[in-house]
């Protein structure tokens, strides 16, 4: 951490600014832990479209031979030849734990600035964080920054997500990036 | 995927949510509070004030050498990104030995007990944070397709959480380094003897065959597909029966049926042993799965993803209500450094085989997991 502690003084003047734009001091913690987590968010999904622009063709080999293998093993149910579909079946499950493994590694990179946002707010917020109007069962009614940081972040993901699905370009972008097609959407 | 099919999905949630939130395991003593404790001094297993903080700010705790952070996790991301599993495994390697973590944390067994389980809390959530989330990404992507067997799925995801919420809950603050790190050896032993059949003629030659039928059978699909008509009547997931003890399904008009007491006692045994370790038991599941229902890739990655997101959840909500301490800036380091593994992994891959990959894995987890179990529970150092 102390290595990491002159970088984050380095960034405290512009990240605890939002926190002081209001009268309220509970107002000025949420605002400011809200755009926090929006930054977190914003540098998370260029990191991971970064990655996955490296990793491309990796991950697209994988994911084919995944859905190649997996389409042969339906084709093996529908036939009833279930000695062909348990050796088909293994090789799309040979696949799916590589493209799984790439795929969890890949998505770390979303997360990269969270741990720097999370060790500038123990730095600011460690005993800090505001009260609850009521206890909770876990937290009781002075629960840490993390737990604020958490709810708040995954909103913002959720919010950034669904907005982002309706920018054209962003769209198309991180479709060319997944490469392969994926399977028809089957309900059941 | 239908209304009832997402609403269940959510209900499942919130009962993982609400299990973690009101059940309530024992409050540990803070770390501030576990570190006034420790008698000051300069000889090991004593903390002086005076020292300049290390390790989750403990004055006088290694300083851990984040360029050695970095590397380790380095090498995590590549394991991911080339063998396809055990990145976990090695994570937590890192954090007992490479670190030094391990030892200063079995420095306070006998001066400060409550130091000693708390650092061990702290390594176990630090391994959970590494590989906690990438579950998300198939889950959502298989609920979107449709391809989750919601009872299966309940019943595994059910089971994960009580044996992530039991694991964590009877152990955090009551499990010293060294139980601890005796367990995993073992489990990294396990792992390595695995492996080492797997990379032996006899297992070669199992993979072999299975590699061999399914390109025989792709051929005679290819011949056969000119003219085929696909039947659409009867595709998805539909379950046709359930009870305490049986459900069957069909995927493709072809039925398939399993106990749910069985992935839900399984459930229970692998996230149990995941949260205790606190390594991701995605790659125990999806063979469990396989083995229990011959569940099609899709069904048992999906279900599997599921759970072991549910699990993981269970798990960092738990350590974090008990007031365990993260070294964020470790964290931050390793997940630099597991992205660039991710990357080079793949670049390397054509200079290194998959199958000398796996041996060197099983060299170091065989070096480790016997290491690991002396000291552990022995005491012997080699």
């Amino acid at each position: 951490m102390d290595t990491l502690t002159p970088l984050l003084l380095f960034l405290d003047p512009w990240l605890i600014a939002p926190y002081r734009l209001t009268e309220s001091a509970t107002a000025g913690f949420f605002l400011g832990t809200s755009l926090l987590c929006l930054y977190c968010v914003l540098l998370g999904d260029a990191a991971y479209l970064g990655v996955l622009a490296l990793n491309r063709s990796r991950s697209a080999k994988f994911t084919a031979e995944m859905e190649r293998h997996n389409t042969l093993a339906e084709t093996a149910l529908k036939m009833g030849d279930k000695e062909s579909y348990k050796a088909v079946n293994k090789q799309a499950l040979d696949a799916f734990g590589h493209s799984f493994s790439l795929g969890g590694a890949m998505f770390t990179a979303s997360l990269l600035p969270l741990p720097f946002a999370l060790g500038w707010m123990q730095l600011r917020f460690a005993q800090a964080a505001p009260a609850l109007p009521v206890a909770l069962p876990l937290v009781g009614r002075e629960p840490t920054f993390l737990f604020y940081f958490v709810l708040l972040y995954i909103l913002v993901r959720v919010v950034y997500g669904k907005a982002m699905h309706h920018v054209g370009p962003y769209r198309r972008l991180k479709a060319a990036l997944h490469g392969a097609k994926r399977p028809k959407d089957h309900t059941g | 995927m239908s209304r009832i099919t997402k609403i269940v999905l959510f209900a499942v949630a919130v009962v993982a949510l609400a299990t973690a939130l009101y059940v309530h395991p024992a409050w540990a003593d803070k770390l501030s509070d576990a570190i006034a404790a420790v008698p000051q001094g300069a000889e090991k297993g004593q903390i002086d004030p005076a020292n300049p903080a290390g390790f989750l700010g403990i004055p006088g705790a290694p300083q851990v050498n984040l360029i050695l952070a970095f590397g380790w996790a380095v090498w995590v991301g590549w394991i991911f990104s080339t063998v396809g599993a055990f990145g976990g495994v090695m994570a937590g390697v890192g954090h007992m030995t490479v670190f030094g973590l391990g030892s200063y944390a079995k420095s306070f067994k006998t001066t400060a007990p409550t130091l000693n389980k708390m650092l061990t809390d702290s390594i176990r959530g630090s391994n959970q944070f590494l590989v906690g989330l990438s579950a998300l990404v198939s889950s959502f992507n298989y609920y979107r397709m449709g391809r989750l067997v919601l009872p299966l799925a309940v019943a595994l995801g059910l089971g994960s959480i009580l044996g992530a919420w039991g694991s964590v809950t009877l152990t955090a603050g009551k499990l010293s380094f060294s139980s601890y790190q005796g367990y995993f050896g073992l489990f990294v032993l396990l792992l390595g003897c695995y492996l080492f059949w797997e990379t032996s003629p006899k297992g070669q030659a199992s993979k072999k065959k299975a590699k061999e039928a399914a390109k025989a059978f792709e051929a005679t699909v290819a011949k056969q597909k000119a003219g085929e008509k696909v039947d659409t009547s009867s595709l998805g997931v539909k379950v046709t029966k359930f009870s305490p003890t049986r459900c069957d399904f069909t995927f493709y008009g072809v039925e398939f049926s399993f106990n749910p007491l069985i992935p839900l006692i399984g459930g229970m045994v692998i996230a149990s042993v995941a949260a205790f370790l606190g390594v991701g038991g995605g790659f125990m599941l999806v063979p469990f799965l396989t083995s229990v229902a011959q569940l099609p890739m899709y069904l048992a990655a999906g279900t599997s993803a599921l759970a072991v997101l549910i699990s993981m959840i269970t798990s960092i909500i738990t350590l974090i209500a008990k007031g365990t301490v993260f070294d964020w800036g470790l964290i931050g380091i390793e997940l630099i450094g597991i992205v660039v593994g991710s990357v080079v992994g793949p670049r390397t891959s054509k200079y290194f085989s998959d199958i000398w990959l796996k041996r060197l894995f099983i060299v170091l987890s065989l070096y480790v997991g016997i290491r690991y179990v002396l000291r552990g529970f022995f005491g012997i150092n080699i």
